[in-house]
């Protein structure tokens, strides 16, 4: 356990002042078991590519502790071409001399052409405790929704530290899938890999929709997610079972509403 | 591996699902059939807080900071296409362990589980038991087979407590020293010395004495402060020199007058003391972050040792006006056993006399001057044993049982949700009716009565990583089972995932399972064959790694404020050598890090390179190592603040200075640091490494590097390699020649050219030049020139104190020497010098071989009916390797038994049994013959008897023993029964037991008597108490109810003749209640005598309740009061208690209630302590139209007064309301109003808006806060 709050706290210090923790502990529980694969899905903020292809509109909202020493609050809207997310991530409840308080702010267009998607995407960091500062960050995506889709993303092409002495580095990441439909259910496949430039990480996820009921699973060298999903009447619940090899398991579980 | 596992077990659960599907489409048209069944609620809530951060504060906001919520919980339950079943429940603010997810597919042939799950319930799973897991189980099945296969993630560790009865075991140990470290005294409460006490000399009155610590100020103690940097908390500590004992601190015997035992050592109520009086300081003063005053020494040090000896010459115990010097306090003499309501029958302690290894028994001739005497109330331990007992290598051992009080078991902390199975005497209990859980604070509560020989067992999971916890892997469990016909196999697997880290404790362990039963009936007899085999590869009580042996990594000296001292560096941590002795510090302390690998003496100070960073210790002060402040850690994160180019070290390797810049070698890079500059990372430079990872670093006119590769010159070009190949060990300087130790001897360089060799063919592991001589350690010892001084495992030299020390790498037995060397060897031992010979972070992996634990088990059981007689035998085989997964027993047992019941008569019931059993028989076989009768008769007495003969040991001492038990029971009214129990043990010949019996009579309706009595029997040790009770209750109805009952005690122990009684008389009054034209009175009274030999309490309640038409008034008044005749301590208690409510304005609900209550305590030699207490409560509800109004006033003296008016209106949009209070308290005026609206939006949207204005009066301080809630219910 003292193991686990010095890393969570260490990491808090370090990878709180990164774009990319407090943008990907804000995804909704659907995001987060198929993560890496959604950069070749329609409809996933996470390529902003994908965003021209999604089929409707979808608003996600998550809360979720980190181990018990942080709290993660994120909504999401994402609809045709356009999507954003705003995220807090929020430890303050450990000690005085240990807040760490982060906003992260999310907007993407997608257009498609044809079977291909190009996009963009900006993200704002606005650290708020230790001590107030501002950062950004631009990606760029593409996806090709063919037989098999493709998802690529270009990340933090242009970058701003929030803190001084630091900076960003470009990462790629890139994913496949192949989509299935049967008569009463269908699903998806694929594989990715992200941050191919600074921290290489595989992943591999599926799913299998049943329209009322989806099952989930993703694996990467990170843990196994294990989750599913339910929708009625205009709303979804989603939720996942993280294993991780190092960390006791954790849970997440989503809300969201889905138009028209 | 597993983790592929697990996802490939996943994905073919969802093709399967898929497959299932498939067969669907093919099959028939499917008919539409989705009912999914979803409830719960979602919130997003929002608050913005203005204004005083106090006020808000309280409300649990910020100033200015938005406060974001979001709450889900979910209930799912429902069928897809009329196979697939889902059931769920998540709730969000709650943990992993608390969510439920399950997803079933029952769909002929095939069954499959999806998500959270139990296996091994209740014995449908063979060879497993109760295992909550996480995971994918898929069976197919027709009528004669089953195939199924399991692959999942295992959420806890099994364990299983057993409590009997409220009777508790413990075994305690104390000991002169640590055992694990035995240069260190053992810890307070478990060291043989026992508590520190003081002999009162003035009785001690509860309620009136009250011990108090106290500083005997003045100049001598202002100066005392004064000496140790401590003068600006004079003031202070003369303002607050006296505050009580904490409650927990302390105890009071009663032995041969009163004793105050301290429960907490006098050096952390002193301790304790300065750290109060420290923040009473910044308090005052306001100090806050850097600016605030800090403890000053290291906690354990010699320094801090010394500081609280001094401060205990000015500090006293004050008892009632007595003073009893702090350093007066005795030992050796009361032991901490830890529980209260100790059976003292159950005492057995033992002694372990210095120098000796074994325990002996009190009753052990040498021992006849030691004595014992248990004060079973406070769980003190007296020891009358000699002076000389009180040395090294004494320790105490015993053993007692207690009787735990309530219903409440501890399991421990993280218990898995819903994992428990509770058994009683072997039957399951229910939860929340037999019994209920709160998993997060592991409290199992009984619901049902417990006596005092039933057994309760408690089987649950612990969670993996929870506190206390350790666990290094995840843990994966497969299996299979398949089925045919009346036999079925089955093969399981439980593994740990992964390869120990370098600092991994554990080895994996890997627990394999294979299970066959077959059941059946042959001729007349039923029979059920079950065998089985299990391996276990590092089981959890055999998997521990080898930790690494410590050594001596770096030997220098340097110059304090006290004088020069002597540093080793060692891999866990330094130690310090001065004035003769030993003094070890590491992260606790101050390092960096947990291996100290260089060390670098500079001018008044000292730098230590560790596995983690960098540590800076400044020498300006005496004691300087156990000054807080003196140490400065700078971890990698600290040199790369602000920096843009990073340093990628983390492990300083290497140290040297040139006087003016310190040159560090990290893993990574050379780091060049102003030594002025020490402590500003951003002015170090870094510069890259040439091949090799750096050994040592040297200036000698030029900046030597020696790594593995070889030996590098930095000069203005960059690096250039030396004529010397690596490793390179160690480097000296000796006038213009530099000297290079490696694996060929020592190198002799002038001017950088090979000048010759010191030592050649030979490793040199380092150098030293002493008295003009080059000594130097090579594998088998310490050589100078050639010559072997001393013979050993050395691993560094180092000159100090006008001696060459040498430091060692621990031996096999992980003992650590360090010698000085010349003038004249002497060997410090590790029992000098504290060095634990282990490296506590370095763990070598074991051989399975010898930690793995296999073997088999059988068993075959046979029953069938005779005649009148049901018969059962069974035969058993369970060696010591064979353990089940999810049970944490193993045995080596063997044996057959059998059983003989007879059912022909109603009326009486008889049953034979015997067994045989051998255990241990792989190693020390032990024969056991066992068998019973028992019976009942229901005639016109009931009869029952048991009988349960065992003789045992026959291979070695024989045992006999035997428990019997008769019982007699008859009559109705009057009803008596008769009871014989007891043991019976030879060839000791030993007899113990009970007889009791009891009678029940009742005369006439309104009188109920009976008889108890009990008296144990035994033919030696402590006799017992003798007990005889009586009970008489007398009830009335007439006209009125009233009860009258007495219950007498008497008991005596049976060595003594005079017998002691107690009573408890009570009466109960309940008149008829009374109507007549003014109302409606129902009066009561109760009064209740208590009387022991040690208190005597009488208390009286008189009550009435007083209906008037549309009034209703009660009325309560309760007095009490109790003697103690051993402290001459009386206490009374009053209290009164009127209420008023009425419903005679329509519209209206006043109500108040006054509650006055008084305690007093007297003693004649103290005057009264009188307490009071009193509130008083008015509420007044109007109804108004579409709403409601209640004012209510409370006032009490404590709380000061409080009016809160709440005004609800429902409106159309839902309802509003208005919540308005006024507190007045310690002269202060303080008030909060907050709105609330719930607004109905849709049929399943609410948004709840509120807002509140907080105000404070004098000084006025007011905060504002809005905040919106958006509700979903679903």
């Amino acid at each position: 356990m003292r193991f686990l709050l010095a890393f969570v706290l260490t990491g808090f210090g370090v990878l709180g002042a990164t774009v990319d923790v407090p943008v990907e502990l804000a995804r909704p529980a659907r995001d987060w078991a198929l993560f890496g694969v959604d950069l070749a899905l329609p409809g996933f903020l996470a390529n902003p590519a994908t965003l021209g292809f999604a089929g409707d509109w979808r608003f996600d909202s998550t809360c979720s502790s980190l181990f018990g020493v942080g709290q993660v609050w994120a909504v999401s809207l994402v609809g045709p071409v356009v999507g954003g997310a705003a995220t807090l991530l929020d430890s303050s409840g450990i000690g005085a001399d240990l807040s760490y308080r982060v906003w992260a702010f999310q907007l993407g267009v997608g257009i498609p052409f044809g079977r291909v998607g190009i996009g963009g995407k900006a993200r704002l960091l606005r650290p708020v405790a230790p001590k107030e500062s501002w950062g950004w960050s631009v990606d760029l995506g593409f996806f090709w929704a063919g037989p098999i889709e493709l998802g690529l993303v270009a990340e933090s092409l242009f970058a701003a530290s929030p803190y001084s002495g630091e900076t960003w580095a470009r990462d790629l990441s890139v994913a496949a899938s192949l989509s299935y439909s049967f008569p009463r259910f269908f699903g998806a496949l694929g594989l990715a890999f992200t941050d191919i430039f600074t921290v290489p990480t595989w992943a591999v996820a599926g799913e299998v929709d049943f329209g009322v009921l989806a099952l989930r699973a993703g694996l990467r060298s990170t843990g196994l997610c294990v989750g599913g999903g339910v929708q009625f009447r205009g709303m979804v619940l989603d939720w996942v079972f993280t294993l991780h090899p190092d960390l006791p398991q954790s849970f997440r579980v989503s809300f969201g509403l889905r138009w028209p | 591996m597993a983790l592929k596992k697990s996802i490939f077990g996943v994905i073919v659960a969802l093709l399967f699902v898929g497959v299932s599907l498939g067969q669907e489409v093919g099959s028939q048209t499917p008919s539409e059939s989705f009912t999914i069944k979803v409830s719960g609620q979602k919130t997003w809530g929002i608050t913005l807080g203005f204004g005083d951060p106090t006020h808000l504060s309280l409300e649990g906001l910020e100033a200015g900071q938005l406060t974001l919520n979001q709450s889900l919980w979910a209930q799912i339950e429902g069928t897809v296409l009329d196979f697939l079943t889902i059931k769920a429940s998540f709730n969000d603010q709650l943990g992993p362990g608390f969510q439920e997810f399950l997803v079933l597919v029952d769909r002929k042939p095939w069954y499959a589980e999806l998500g959270r799950f139990v296996v091994g319930d209740e014995g449908e799973a063979l060879g497993v038991y109760n295992k909550r897991v996480l995971g994918a189980r898929i069976t197919v099945s027709s009528e004669t087979f089953s195939l199924s296969g399991l692959l999942a993630r295992l959420e806890g560790i099994s364990e299983s407590l057993t409590f009997t009865g409220n009777v508790g075991q413990v075994e305690l140990t104390f000991y002169y020293e640590d055992p694990s470290q035995p240069w260190i005294p053992a810890p307070y409460l478990a060291s043989v010395e026992g508590f520190y006490f003081f002999t009162l000399r003035v009785p001690f009155i509860e309620g009136f004495s009250e011990p108090r610590l106290a500083f005997r100020t003045g100049e001598g103690f202002a100066e005392f402060l004064a000496n140790w940097g401590l003068e600006y908390l004079r003031a202070t500590a003369e303002k607050n020199a006296e505050t009580s004992l904490p409650s927990g601190a302390y105890l009071v015997l009663q032995d041969e007058g009163d004793v105050l035992l301290l429960r907490q050592d006098p050096k952390v109520l002193l301790r304790n003391r300065v750290l109060d009086l420290i923040d009473l300081y910044n308090a005052a003063y306001g100090l806050t972050g850097t600016g605030k005053k800090e403890y000053p020494f290291v906690e354990g040090s010699e320094l801090e040792k010394a500081f609280l000896s001094g401060l205990s010459a000015f500090t006293e115990i004050r008892v009632d006006e007595e003073a009893y010097p702090l350093n007066e306090a005795r030992r050796q003499r009361y032991l901490s056993l830890g529980e209260t309501g100790i059976l003292e029958d159950s005492v057995v302690v033992e002694a372990r006399l210095p120098g000796e290894r074994e325990f002996r028994s009190l009753s052990d001739p040498l021992l006849s001057a030691y004595s014992v005497r248990v004060f079973s109330g406070k769980g003190v331990l007296r020891i009358d044993f000699p002076k000389d007992f009180f040395r090294s290598g004494a320790a105490i051992h015993t053993t007692f049982n207690y009787i735990r009080e309530g219903g409440t078991f501890f399991l421990g902390l993280g218990v898995i949700p819903k994992s428990e199975r509770v058994y009683l005497n072997g039957q399951l209990l229910a939860k929340d009716v037999d019994y209920a859980i709160d998993y997060e604070a592991g409290l199992l509560t009984l619901f049902v009565t417990i006596g005092p020989q039933d057994e309760l067992r408690v089987d649950f999971e612990r969670q993996r990583g929870a506190l206390g916890v350790s666990t290094e892997y995840e843990r994966y469990f497969l299996g299979a089972t398949l089925g045919l016909g009346q036999g079925q196999i089955g093969v399981w697997q439980a593994t740990d995932v992964g390869s120990p880290s370098p600092s991994s404790r554990t080895m994996p362990n890997t627990h394999s399972l294979a299970v066959l039963s077959w059941q059946g009936k042959l001729e007349e007899w039923d029979y059920s064959l079950r065998v089985g085999f299990s391996q276990n590869i590092f089981p959890p009580d055999d998997n521990a790694r080898l930790p690494g042996r410590n050594k001596v990594n770096n030997i220098v000296s340097t110059r304090t404020a006290d004088g020069e001292v002597l540093v080793f560096a060692h891999q866990n941590g330094i130690t310090v050598y001065r004035a003769g002795r030993f003094f070890s510090y590491g992260a606790g302390e101050g390092l960096a890090g947990r291996a100290a690998l260089s060390l670098l003496p500079l001018t008044n100070r000292l730098l230590i390179g560790t596995d983690a960073g960098l540590t800076i210790v400044d020498l300006t002060e005496p004691g300087a190592f156990d000054r807080i402040r003196s140490w400065t850690r700078l971890y990698p994160d600290d040199w790369n603040e602000g920096r843009t180019e990073k340093f990628q070290g983390t492990k300083v390797l290497a140290l040297t200075s040139d006087g003016k810049q310190v040159y560090m070698a990290t893993e990574a890079e050379l780091i060049i640091a102003p030594s002025s500059a020490l402590s500003k990372p951003l002015d170090w430079q870094r510069l890259s490494l040439p091949s090799g990872q750096p050994t040592v670093l040297l200036w000698a006119q030029a900046l030597y590097l020696g790594t593995t590769e070889g030996l590098f010159r930095l000069s203005p070009e960059g690096w250039k390699r030396e004529e010397v190949p690596g490793p390179i060990y160690a480097l000296l300087s000796r006038g213009d020649e530099l000297l290079v130790a490696g694996d060929e001897g020592i190198r002799v360089l002038r001017a950088g050219v090979g000048a010759g060799w010191v030592a050649y063919g030979v490793p040199v592991r380092s150098i030293a030049l002493w008295r003009d001589f080059v000594w130097y350690i090579a594998p088998d010892g310490i050589y100078r020139e050639g010559e072997q001084v001393l013979a050993g495992d050395f691993t560094a030299l180092g000159l100090g104190l006008e001696s060459l020390w040498a430091g060692t790498q621990a031996d096999a037995d992980f003992n650590l020497s360090l010698w000085r060397v010349d003038p004249e060897p002497e060997r410090f031992p590790q029992t000098q010098t504290g060095i634990d010979g282990r490296d506590l972070g370095q763990f070598a992996d074991l051989p399975a071989a010898g930690h793995t634990r296999s073997g088999p088990s059988a068993s075959l059981s046979l029953s069938r009916k005779l005649n009148d007689w049901q018969l059962g035998i069974a035969l058993y085989s369970r060696f010591p390797g064979y353990e089940e997964i999810g049970t944490s027993g193993r045995s080596d047992a063997h044996g057959v038994r059998f059983t003989a019941r007879y059912t022909a008569v109603p009326d009486l019931s008889l049953t034979l049994s015997g067994r045989a059993d051998i255990t241990d028989l792989t190693t020390k076989p032990a024969l056991r013959l066992s068998g019973g009768v028992e019976g009942t008769w229901k005639g016109p007495a009931n009869v029952s008897f048991s009988l349960n003969p065992i003789l045992s040991g026959l291979s070695r001492k024989t045992q006999f023993s035997s428990d019997f038990q008769a019982g007699f029971q008859a009559g109705e009214n009057p009803a008596w029964n008769f009871g014989v129990s007891g043991k019976l043990t030879a060839p000791e010949f030993y007899l113990a037991g009970t007889m009791s019996g009891q009678v029940r009579y009742q005369p006439w309706s309104f009188l109920a008597l009976s008889l108890s009595w009990s008296r144990p029997y035994r033919t030696r040790g402590a006799p017992g108490t003798e007990t005889l009770t009586a009970r008489a209750q007398l009830t009335g109805v007439t006209g009125y109810a009233w009860t009258l009952s007495w219950e007498e005690n008497f008991s005596h122990p049976l060595d003594r003749e005079e017998w002691s009684s107690s009573r408890n008389l009570s009466a109960e009054l309940r008149l008829a209640p009374v109507t007549a034209f003014w109302g409606r009175l129902a009066p009561r009274a109760t009064i209740a005598l208590e009387a022991t030999p040690a208190e005597w309490r009488v208390s009286g309640t008189t009550l009435a309740n007083l209906d008037f038409s549309t009034h209703g008034v009660g009325l309560r008044f309760t007095a009490a009061q109790g003697f103690r005749p051993a402290t001459e301590r009386t206490d009374r208690a009053f209290s009164f208690d009127l209420s008023w409510s009425s419903s005679a304005w329509p519209g209206i609900q006043p109500s108040l209630n006054y509650t006055r209550s008084y305690r007093i305590l007297l003693h004649p030699r103290y005057p009264p302590q009188l307490s009071e207490d009193q509130s008083l409560e008015a509420r007044l509800g109007l109804d108004i139209p579409q709403g409601k109004s209640e004012l209510v006033l409370t006032w009490a003296p404590e709380q000061g007064c409080k009016a809160t008016n709440r005004l609800q209106y429902n409106f159309n949009f839902g309802p509003i309301s208005l919540e308005t209070s006024l507190t007045f308290k310690d002269g202060k005026i303080s008030g909060k109003t907050e709105v609330e609206a719930a607004l109905r939006l849709a049929p399943q949207w609410g948004l709840n808006i509120s807002g509140g204005l907080l105000l404070g009066a004098m000084p006025v301080r007011v905060a504002v806060y809005l905040g919106a809630t958006l509700a979903a219910s679903f």
